[in-house]
């Protein structure tokens, strides 16, 4: 039986991860009652003051639920392991470290988006079947694909795809921060994020500053960038924006998470059940 | 077998053990003894790799136990003292966690069940700490683990449920397995633990089977003392005492007066069992 990653073990965690996660059905109905109200509310209002209603109006609630719902998700998914009544029993739970790590990857990020899905489809059915018999309207039925689709790109499927995968490819983030800290991981998470961008933009302003003011005797750094940005607009004038998407957020994307879940599960190898002597 | 090679460790800045050399071999029911902070909880952790160790080794049959490699934890299973379980039926739990356990031995765990009289079909949220740690119990004895961990299992436990519980722990014992009760509660383990291993101030002062103890040191009550005894302590009537044994009968052992002998002069009572015997 291989030691790192075993198909049969991997299943026996995914079932038990997700049939003893009771916060779950929770956050369904949270989702789906939010949904509901707010459905009967604005159909309330318009029939009320008689303002033009777009029907599909709550459904771009649907970004702020997956990236910030997701994170918050993200954050809880390693809590057991920093819980001083859950963390012994994960921690000698027969299964790699590999393995427990892959399951909490797949389920903050593929899973969330997959449950949330169904949560605002099953959220527009109810609210529809609420709002119909009432106002002879309702709310269209929750399509991704058809609430994320940009004319300008080629498929529709690609333009809602771009929204699951920067979230994707953002989460592990808040993996490494549900890892790390013991208490509010997802505000330590979104303070230390913004600490760091904050610092790297300093950094790099200041380079940028200091390089233009040294004013080079042919202007090399202006050429660099005149360069960068004819690039960018020739590929975005060449009508392929699907593989300009592509090369500037796909690639480095995969390079981003990638970095970022190595460090989590290293993080995860390291970690020890502290408290009690 | 279990083994520790010099194992240090410390807590912060506090040193809790140094160098400290530990074995544990196949068909024992240890008993791990000591005063709250002695640093009981901190070795069950290190030993089941939820706590790495500053220097040294811990070994569980070759495993480095800090890799918590799958193959040492099908072999383990650890009852904390505090623990959560999730909100669901008995049943379900055992569906979904007994299949990590390759030896899992259900005909074991219901009858372990039955005699703790848990029922299986209500969720497990509601069961008060006492049944948890009994349904807990239940399930790690049937895991059939080469090695079981338990800190303070009697914690929470009525009377009769101490009787069952030594009772399942002795029916669960295989050649093969090690068990090792960590207590303060001296009086709960007793006649179920041999050898038995006391730790104070993070060192192994007591390490010794029950038939060394018993074939070397008297255990009894006196009105009088005649200045012979190892270790005396006032109770209402006389004394209780500890004393080489000289008649070569084998005498019970009161394990709590043992521990209390052995915290305030554990080298009078080492050099006592020393003479004769093999460490």
């Amino acid at each position: 039986m291989n030691k790192y990653f075993n198909t049969k073990r991997f299943g026996f965690l995914i079932k038990e991860e997700v049939l003893t996660n009771y916060k779950m059905g929770i956050y369904f109905i949270t989702i789906v009652g939010i949904y509901t109200v707010l459905a009967i509310l604005s159909f309330t209002v318009s029939s009320l003051t008689d303002a033009a209603i777009n029907r599909n109006s709550i459904n771009y609630m649907f970004p702020g639920f997956l990236f910030i719902g997701g994170y918050i998700f993200s954050s809880l998914i390693f809590s057991d392991i920093n819980d001083k009544f859950k963390s012994s029993l994960w921690f000698s739970l027969p299964a790699s470290t590999l393995e427990k790590y892959v399951v909490g990857v797949l389920l903050s990020g593929l899973g969330y988006i997959i449950f949330l899905n169904i949560a605002f489809l099953v959220g527009s059915l109810v609210s529809n079947a609420l709002t119909q018999p009432i106002f002879k309207d309702g709310m269209e039925l929750f399509n991704p694909v058809k609430l994320f689709s940009i004319d300008e790109l080629d498929s529709s499927f690609f333009s809602a795809s771009i929204i699951f995968l920067v979230y994707i490819f953002t989460h592990s983030v808040f993996i490494i921060g549900s890892i790390v800290f013991k208490k509010a991981a997802f505000i330590k998470t979104a303070l230390a994020s913004s600490i760091v961008s904050i610092a790297y933009s300093i950094i790099f302003g200041f380079l940028g500053y200091y390089i233009g003011k040294l004013g080079l005797a042919d202007h090399w750094d202006i050429r660099v960038l005149m360069s960068v940005e004819r690039y960018f607009e020739e590929l975005f004038n060449s009508g392929n924006l699907v593989s300009f998407l592509y090369r500037i957020f796909i690639i480095p994307g995969i390079i981003f998470t990638l970095f970022f879940n190595v460090v989590g599960y290293i993080k995860l190898t390291e970690k020890e059940v502290k408290g009690g002597i | 077998m279990l083994i520790m090679e010099n194992v240090s460790f410390r807590y912060n800045k506090k040193e809790l053990f140094k160098e400290l050399v530990l074995e544990l071999k196949p068909g024992n029911i240890y008993g791990l003894l000591g005063k709250n902070g002695a640093g009981k909880t901190t070795l069950l952790k290190i030993m089941g790799g939820l706590l790495f160790s500053e220097t040294g080794k811990c070994t569980f049959n070759d495993f480095d136990v800090t890799k918590r490699d799958p193959q040492f934890l099908e072999d383990l299973f650890f009852l904390p003292e505090e623990f959560f379980l999730p909100p669901v039926k008995g049943s379900v739990f055992l569906n979904l966690r007994s299949p990590f356990y390759p030896n899992f031995d259900h005909k074991a765990f219901n009858y372990y069940i039955d005699e703790f009289d848990i029922p299986l079909e209500k969720s497990l949220n509601t069961l008060s700490f006492g049944q948890k740690k009994k349904f807990l119990l239940s399930f790690g004895l049937a895991t059939s683990t080469k090695i079981m961990i338990m800190d303070e299992p009697t914690n929470g436990l009525d009377i009769p449920s101490k009787t069952t519980l030594r009772k399942i722990i002795a029916k669960s014992m295989t050649e093969d397995r090690i068990i090792l009760i960590s207590t303060h509660q001296v009086k709960d383990v007793e006649n179920l633990i041999d050898p038995v291993i006391m730790l104070d101030d993070g060192k192994v002062i007591f390490n010794w089977d029950i038939n060394s103890i018993s074939s070397k040191l008297k255990m009894g009550s006196v009105s009088k003392l005649n200045g012979n005894e190892l270790f005396t302590q006032e109770v209402m009537g006389g004394y209780e005492v500890v004393t080489v044994n000289e008649d070569k009968e084998d005498y019970a052992l009161n394990l709590e007066l043992l521990f209390n002998a052995v915290t305030s002069n554990s080298k009078n009572i080492n050099d006592a069992i020393k003479v004769g015997s093999y460490e």
